[in-house]
């Protein structure tokens, strides 16, 4: 038995070895950009990375995942780095600059005539686009004669009776709440920072619960739950919603009080390929021509001013970062919840059990 | 009841068949690599995390776990819905196993891939079907309103009734697999014994099958509640506000909360929980089946 | 008794010490089997069956595998149901009733015992199934667990019994209840040649106090010879013969009888005119005035222990035989020979002593009386 053992490990360890060596040789011409999949997967592989491996003889692999603060720090902690871009949106970028899993961005290389504003441009991330938490409202199960303007009108179940969804996390709900209770958008997170803010908020979550059919967690869902008459008010990503009218549903997008979400991308400690990767950041994620082509593919838009150069008034109207939509949302704070997610989810599991 | 020559059932036979597992020991050898690779190893890795603290080794993610809280509270109503739905699984599938395995080869094996189908569809998809069927405005409550029945919709999706179903749809064929092949076990002429002896078909069922078939039932609970612990899609996308799995509860402090510790805590919670369910049941098991003069069967 | 049997309790106690363990001497039914048919698609298991089995009678379906034995045996306990006819138990038709209505004590080929239960609740069974007081069913289960002397075995689990052991607790529980009809299929088909043996003894030996009518099933004609008072031969689902043992031995009615049951030649014989038999292979003719045979084809019977080496006598018929093998057997040895007309035939002897055993090669003259070769037809001349 322990001589199986040992011969089987030995032969492990061999192959594993060889092919590390050929992984590595190879890695020396390209990147590995994870990412969420789906169509956004696809956007990307369309307008950025075929034309870059075109142009740079650089080649990009798409790695899926589903939760790349988890594998990031697994990579980091076996020191088995898979990936060049991760995904670090929310918490995922606070937390893993403060651990050390990150590297710098070069922004002589990635922004070199300054473009993007604070928010895009972070020590270790970039902020490719933004997308928005809306409120999605079924036209067609509205009162009559009333207009849905915003969070107020979502917490008032008098006025607009009916089911709700809200997604299963405290991250935004409880910004939601304060701006329903009348707090101004711009003003949540000095409100929350305070003990009796976070009170405030789940008070007010209080008023909501009994109209909530469903927490969501996944970002088809509140969609899907609109499209069958499920709910008819729904948080949901801006994105979504708009897929949804395209598919000629009475549903309508309130950007009103929405939390506009920045997409960060960040190069992993360690990464094989920093000078590639921040190159193909550069090509991505701050070309004002390719960002007007990601933004019709899709409805998620750089900060990039000059992005709104190429478009016109019309597209710019349908996009989380024009100026008339940014104006009415606030960006979501991805340092606030890092610091406070932990403690905060915790009371949040509790509240939704009472 | 045929003419064909019997199995020999002396004693000797016995002996060489319990004898036969010592010398064969070494055929196990693939699987329990296998099994230290896949299971013991992960676990242990697991366990370690659990444990370890910013300074050392520590007990806090345990007693965040366990002590008075929602991950408690959560805790115990997954092992309640696990239990319940197990249960279910095993009232709903035992008839139709006991179908099974009484009708004749070739029905069945058709019968068998019928129940087998939907194995092949993503639970994602039967957890949809169920939607489509029990919104709003799904199949039911159109039905029901088509025909007068009721003015507004039923509230019947996101509740726990929903989770319910849709987790035993999900687990049912595997109740009904694990009790057919159990009852296909069961020697058909004992039926016939115990009619000639004075029983009607429904005492022979109570006095002979379904004592003989209690193993598998016992096994086919064990293995759905094991399975049905660790759901969490199906809960998540047809339970009511307040449910929730700890499934869903360690998936967010590994992903979201990144909280490793507690997340690894009560991982390990749950499969001491698991382990002590089923062993309980095991052991019950045993020491009815031994009051009642009733054997081991298998 | 074979010491085999006393596995279980010493052997000091006897077969007859057991006899007062009865009280009641039950009697046997009536069954009867009036033109039952059974086919299975378009193969007929069962033609135009009738057959009368009398109170306490210990009858044996015999017949080798496809005969319809079992089949016979199936609708009588109500396991299938028969295509027509009728089967009557004390006068009254079961045909309808389901097989716990019967009230028929049966021991299978495999023993079919509840592994799940004690030997005690084995034999517990049909009386719990009949609703006896608590008390009466300890005490009849004990009385008849001694008769088959398991006592002592009574809290052992099936699974922990050798093959003896289960097929008398097989045995207790298809007569705890006291039936009048017991049925036996090659109840004892999976045991060794000794213990089949000792076995024999003791069923026959229960039966005799319990009077209950049995209907026994078997393949093995030898196990019907020893335990029944009569044998019917069964022969593709017809009955090719019945009667009691020393009928089917000694006057066989059909060729396939005489085969079938015991050892025999079978030679073929030609009837000239009434009263005078030849045996070409035998090289013999002679004349039977008893014998009213009509003339033509048919076959000559003849036991191995009815050709013996003795001085002729009156109307004795001698053969001269060349042996070609002696198989020694203990108590007899069996011959095989070759006569002059090339037919090879068996004989057997009882040993004794001071014989000298006559080889390989040597000839011999078999002696015969006319009245031992039973002249048989290719095909059975009666049905019942």
């Amino acid at each position: 038995m322990n001589k199986l053992l040992w011969s089987l490990s030995l032969g492990a360890a061999l192959v594993g070895a060889a092919g590390g060596a050929a992984l590595a040789q190879s890695r020396d011409q390209s990147i590995v950009i994870a990412n969420y999949g789906g169509a956004w997967a696809e956007t990307l592989n369309r307008i950025c990375i075929q034309p870059f491996t075109k142009e740079t003889g650089i080649t990009v692999t798409q790695a899926a995942t589903e939760d790349s603060l988890a594998q990031i720090r697994a990579q980091q902690t076996t020191k088995n780095i898979l990936w060049d871009i991760a995904p670090t949106e929310r918490s995922g970028l606070p937390v893993s600059q403060k651990n050390g899993w990150l590297e710098p961005i070069d922004w002589s290389v990635v922004d070199p005539e300054n473009k993007l504003p604070p928010i895009a441009r972070k020590s270790h991330a970039i902020g490719s686009v933004a997308y928005s938490t809306t409120i999605g409202v079924r036209m067609d199960k509205l009162p009559e004669g009333k207009t849905f303007t915003g969070w107020e009108d979502f917490w008032d179940v008098k006025q607009f009776p009916g089911p709700r969804t809200l997604r299963n996390s405290p991250a935004e709900n409880l910004e939601f709440a304060l701006i329903a209770d009348g707090v101004k958008p711009s003003e949540v997170y000095d409100v929350l920072r305070s003990p009796e803010g976070v009170d405030r908020a789940f008070k007010k979550l209080d008023e909501i619960k009994p109209a909530i059919t469903v927490w969501w967690t996944s970002g088809q869902q509140p969609v899907q739950l609109l499209a069958s008459g499920e709910v008819f008010y729904a948080t949901a990503f801006n994105g979504r919603i708009q897929q949804l009218q395209k598919d000629k549903l009475p549903v309508a997008l309130i950007w009103n009080g929405g939390s506009l979400d920045v997409s960060y991308y960040s190069i992993v400690k360690g990464a094989n390929n920093a000078a590639a990767a921040m190159q193909f950041m550069k090509y991505c994620w701050n070309e004002p021509r390719r960002l007007a082509e990601i933004a019709r593919a899709m409805p998620y838009s750089s900060f990039n001013p000059d992005l709104y150069k190429i478009l016109s008034a019309e597209e710019a109207r349908q996009l989380p970062t024009s100026p008339e939509n940014m104006d009415v949302q606030f960006a979501l704070n991805a340092e606030f919840w890092a610091e406070n997610l932990p403690r905060i989810q915790k009371r949040w599991e509790t509240w939704r059990l009472q | 009841m045929s003419d064909g020559v019997s199995m020999p059932r002396d004693g000797m036979a016995a002996a060489r068949r319990r004898r036969a597992p010592i010398s064969s020991l070494w055929l196990l050898a693939p699987a329990a690599l296998l099994f230290l690779l896949a299971f013991l190893v992960p676990v242990g890795e697991v366990a370690l995390w659990s444990l370890q603290g910013d300074a050392g080794l520590t007990a806090e993610h345990y007693r965040e776990a366990l002590g008075a809280g929602p991950y408690r509270t959560i805790l115990f109503g997954t092992v309640q819905l696990a239990a319940g739905v197990a249960f279910a699984c095993v009232l709903a599938g035992y008839p139709a196993a006991y179908c099974l395995a009484s009708c004749p080869p070739r029905r069945r094996t058709m019968l068998l891939l019928l129940i087998l189908t939907p194995l092949w569809v993503s639970v994602l998809v039967r957890t949809f079907g169920w939607i489509v069927v029990l919104g709003r405005e799904g199949l039911v409550n159109s039905m029901l309103i088509g025909a007068g029945l009721i003015d507004a919709p039923l509230q019947m999706l996101y509740s726990r009734g929903a989770v319910y179903i849709a987790m035993v749809q999900v687990l049912l064929p595997v109740a009904i697999l694990v009790m057919f092949s159990s009852m296909t076990t069961i020697n058909r002429s004992l039926l016939l014994a115990s009619r000639i002896l004075g029983a009607t078909p429904w005492r022979g069922f109570l006095h002979v099958f379904l004592p003989l078939s209690a193993g598998g039932a016992v096994n086919a609970w064990m293995l759905t509640f094991v399975l049905a612990l660790g759901f969490f899609i199906t809960p998540a996308l047809v339970g009511g506000p307040k449910e929730n799995m700890i499934a869903n509860i360690i998936a967010t402090q590994i992903t979201v909360t990144l909280d490793w510790g507690l997340g690894s805590a009560l991982g390990m919670v749950l499969l001491v929980a698991g382990f002590l369910m089923v062993g309980a049941v095991a052991l019950l098991f045993r020491r009815v089946t031994r009051l009642s003069g009733h054997g081991g069967t298998r | 008794m074979v010491p085999t049997m006393m596995d279980v309790n010493k052997p000091s106690s006897g077969t007859l010490t057991r006899e007062a363990n009865l009280k009641t001497r039950s009697t046997g039914a009536t069954i009867e089997f009036q033109s039952v048919r059974k086919a299975y698609g378009s193969v007929k298991a069962l033609h135009d069956f009738s057959l009368t089995i009398h109170p306490g009678e210990f009858l044996t379906i015999l017949g080798s595998s496809g005969s319809g034995k079992t089949t016979a045996l199936n609708a009588l306990a109500g396991f299938s149901t028969a295509d027509s006819g009728d089967i009557r138990i004390d006068g009254r038709s079961v045909i309808d009733e389901p097989p716990e209505r019967r009230n028929l004590g049966m021991v299978f080929q495999n023993y079919s015992l509840f592994p799940h239960m004690s030997v005690f609740d084995n034999v517990a069974f049909p009386l719990r199934m009949r609703r006896v007081p608590r008390r009466d069913i300890r005490e009849r289960v004990e009385r008849v667990l001694e008769i088959v002397r398991l006592g002592p075995l009574s809290d052992r689990m099936p699974r922990d019994l050798s093959g003896g052991q289960q097929q008398r607790v097989a045995f207790a529980r298809a007569i705890v209840f006291e039936p009048p009809v017991l049925l036996m299929d090659e109840p004892l088909g999976a045991l060794d040649l000794k213990l089949r043996e000792a076995l024999q003894f003791e069923i026959k030996e229960i039966q005799h106090q319990l009077g209950c009518t049995v209907v026994y099933v078997t393949h093995d004609q030898r196990e019907a010879l020893a335990m029944s008072s009569r044998i019917v031969v069964l022969r593709d689902g017809r009955i090719e013969q019945v009667g009691t043992p020393s009928e089917m031995y000694d006057a066989p009615q059909s060729r396939f009888v005489a085969d079938f049951i015991g050892q025999t030649n079978l030679l073929a014989a030609d009837v000239a005119q009434p009263g005078s038999v030849a045996i070409p292979e035998l090289g013999i003719t002679y004349r039977e005035n008893v014998f009213t045979a009509r003339s033509g084809s048919w076959y000559a019977s003849i036991r191995p222990e009815k050709l013996q080496r003795r001085p002729a006598e009156g109307s004795d018929i001698a053969v001269t035989v060349t042996v070609q093998e002696a198989v020694f057997l203990g108590d007899v040895i069996e011959y095989s020979a070759r006569t002059g007309h090339g037919a090879l035939i068996h004989f057997r002897e009882q040993r004794r002593d001071r014989d000298r055993v006559p080889e390989r090669g040597e000839t011999a003259t078999l002696v015969l009386r006319p009245s031992d070769v039973v002249l048989v037809p290719d095909l059975a001349r009666t049905s019942r």
